[in-house]
């Protein structure tokens, strides 16, 4: 188990590395001269001036170079300064960063809340009307874009029904229930494709988690529907679950591109959709940077306790 | 490797086989081929006739469509669905209806090219991984760790920004972010080839490497990719429907059914038909690709077969 985890955590380093290296590529292989972003193509500006623009942000320096320097700030919590509004982007970021964790948390939790559930009852009264009905609500659910359920929630309930608003934001501090009110629509659209997900492992788990000789062994002393349920089949089931919501995180930031762009909330995934649009390069870098780790980070927790739940990897 | 195991066994063997519940369930004792499983799915068979009729559309709806792509009709601007306009007309006085059928073959177009690359590399650096193994296999599963490190539309989008924004750049972004899956499956269904008795016996008469990966194992993994080649071809649909509702990839008159919705949202209140038509269209699109993937997976997977 020790070197289980130990060996899991080492891998962080080289998938970070990586991460960083793709990242850095990417932003540096773009096409042209990077000046003409920080200070526009006006042929007034003479060549030397380009020259102290690149050299101020470092960019005369070969590419190693300039990629250890970066690794070197961003290491020290440094991002470096937008290229558009010269403020700091990890400032910028920790205003944006809430929205986002905010938005994200509450997705997961309608997700969880509603395809846990389900799941179970359809395992458990499989080929049944519930099993039929959450088969089909599962695959319409995976198909469906975000943007459509964004679409269609915005149709029913901000301009026939005229309860929620179609786009803007308010901080929970200051507005706790206008803030629930606004993130109610972008956090279900964000949770659909989770749901759906989570529904068809949670119903597939279970089922061979119910197979098992263990389960009809405690049937068999006597035990209790319930206590067998609780016991010997969720806890099993339990654990491909747990995995799952972890690999879906992702999808889940990704998501929140389309999502904050179309409610129009303060969040990472519209800054770096803002950002690319304006050519801001600088952000563009380090906000991918951070999701990315973000979720690497998490893809190592759910590794982490998928260990702790089964026992067998434990004596690893 | 520590992750690409734990993420492999996470993956429950007896995956999901929703549409083996639907129908009438094949019988060990017929044998029933490949098009029989299919056949008695309900769900699957669904699915096939919605893939079929989406290829055909993608050949033949262009010429079917009773008005051209970009054509304008500024007297007729965000009508309700109607006799001349079957879907309605958009923003500009467009015909929805033959907006659709034009955007069918820019889908299909973006669903085979990414299924036809991402496939490509993902099969050649799978069964490499899978039957080399030592520091090939890990380099390759690094590599495909680090690109399913980025949440996938991030990834597409930071590709975009550097290629430049157009539907090809659009399309190899796509691509780029769809080979990690298809590495993963390829290499796990190469790693349970490579011990086999008729590999070995390859590998005893002197075959070469790149003649057993081709022509012993590769054979052998089909049943996989053809099910991963199905789900990614709706998937990939999705993903340019997203990116181009950012305004990513394809560029505006042309209609990719993303462009449409996003084009048409902000009009939603006075006509909702321009968004959520092409809004289903994508979505019963996918569908179907998913309903035959799970069919397919049924009917290839002899271990699924009830």
């Amino acid at each position: 188990m020790g070197r289980y985890l130990i060996r899991r955590m080492l891998l962080l380093i080289p998938v970070l590395f990586g991460v960083s290296l793709l990242v850095f590529a990417l932003i540096h292989a773009i096409p042209g001269d990077i000046t003409n972003f920080v200070i526009g193509t006006d042929t007034r500006i003479s060549e030397e001036q380009r020259e102290l623009v690149k050299k101020s942000y470092g960019l005369d320096q070969p590419l190693p170079v300039q990629y250890a320097k970066w690794m070197g700030h961003v290491l020290q919590g440094d991002l470096g300064t937008s290229f558009r509004t010269r403020r700091d982007i990890w400032d910028e970021l920790s205003l944006r960063l809430p929205v986002t964790a905010q938005l994200a948390v509450m997705a997961a939790a309608f997700a969880i809340l509603l395809a846990i559930p389900i799941g179970v009852l359809a395992a458990i009264k499989r080929n049944s009307r519930i099993d039929y009905a959450a088969t089909i609500g599962t695959l319409i659910g995976i198909s469906l874009p975000n943007f459509l359920l964004a679409t269609i929630l915005v149709l029913i309930f901000s301009y026939h029904l005229k309860w929620l608003p179609p786009i803007g934001y308010v901080p929970f501090r200051e507005d706790p229930v206008g803030n629930l009110k606004v993130m109610l629509m972008p956090s279900v659209s964000l949770a659909l494709p989770l749901t759906a997900v989570l529904m068809r492992y949670t119903r597939s788990a279970v089922l061979e988690a119910l197979s098992h000789d263990h389960v009809r062994v405690a049937r068999a002393k006597g035990l209790a529907g319930r206590t067998v349920m609780s016991r010997h089949v969720l806890r099993n089931a339990s654990i491909p679950i747990i995995t799952v919501v972890g690999i879906q995180f992702a999808t889940l930031l990704g998501g929140t591109v389309i999502i904050e762009t179309i409610f129009g909330l303060p969040g990472i995934g519209r800054y770096i959709y803002e950002s690319i649009s304006t050519r801001d390069y600088p952000v563009v870098q380090g906000v991918t940077l951070v999701m990315a780790t973000i979720f690497v980070l998490i893809s190592l927790v759910v590794d982490i306790l998928y260990a702790f739940m089964d026992p067998r990897l434990r004596h690893r | 490797m520590a992750q690409s195991e734990a993420t492999s066994n996470t993956t429950p063997q007896n995956a999901p086989t929703l549409a083996s519940m639907s129908g009438g369930e094949a019988r060990e004792s017929k044998r029933p081929g490949v098009w029989g499983t299919i056949r008695k799915q309900r769900l699957a068979m669904i699915g096939l006739v919605i893939v079929l009729f989406f290829a055909l559309l993608a050949f033949i709806g262009p010429s079917l469509a009773p008005h051209g792509a970009t054509e304008q009709f500024p007297q007729v601007r965000l009508q309700s669905p109607s006799r001349d306009y079957p879907f309605g007309t958009d923003e500009f006085g467009r015909d929805i209806f033959s907006r659709i059928l034009y955007g069918a073959r820019i889908s299909f177009q973006v669903g085979m090219i990414v299924v036809g690359i991402a496939g490509t590399v993902g099969v050649l650096l799978g069964i490499m991984a899978g039957y080399r193994g030592g520091w090939t296999d890990n380099i390759i599963v690094l590599l495909s760790d680090v690109i399913f490190a980025f949440p996938a539309v991030l990834l597409a989008i930071a590709v975009i920004t550097m290629l430049g924004n157009n539907l090809t750049n659009a399309i190899l972004a796509i691509s780029l972010v769809y080979i990690p899956p298809f590495i993963r499956i390829v290499r796990g269904a190469t790693l349970t080839v490579r011990n086999t008795a008729f590999v070995e016996a390859a590998q005893s008469i002197g075959a070469s490497a790149p003649r057993i990966m081709g022509r012993h194992i590769f054979p052998n993994i089909t049943a996989p990719l053809i099910v991963q080649a199905s789900i990614s071809f709706g998937f990939a649909i999705l993903s340019e429907a997203g990116l181009s509702f950012l305004g990513l990839g394809n560029k505006a008159p042309d209609p990719s059914w993303g462009t449409m919705v996003s084009g048409s949202y902000g009009y939603l209140q006075l006509a909702w038909w321009g968004a959520v038509i092409p809004g289903i269209a994508i979505a019963l699109t996918v569908l179907g690709f998913q309903l035959l993937g799970d069919g397919l997976r049924d009917a290839l997977d002899p271990k699924l077969r009830r």
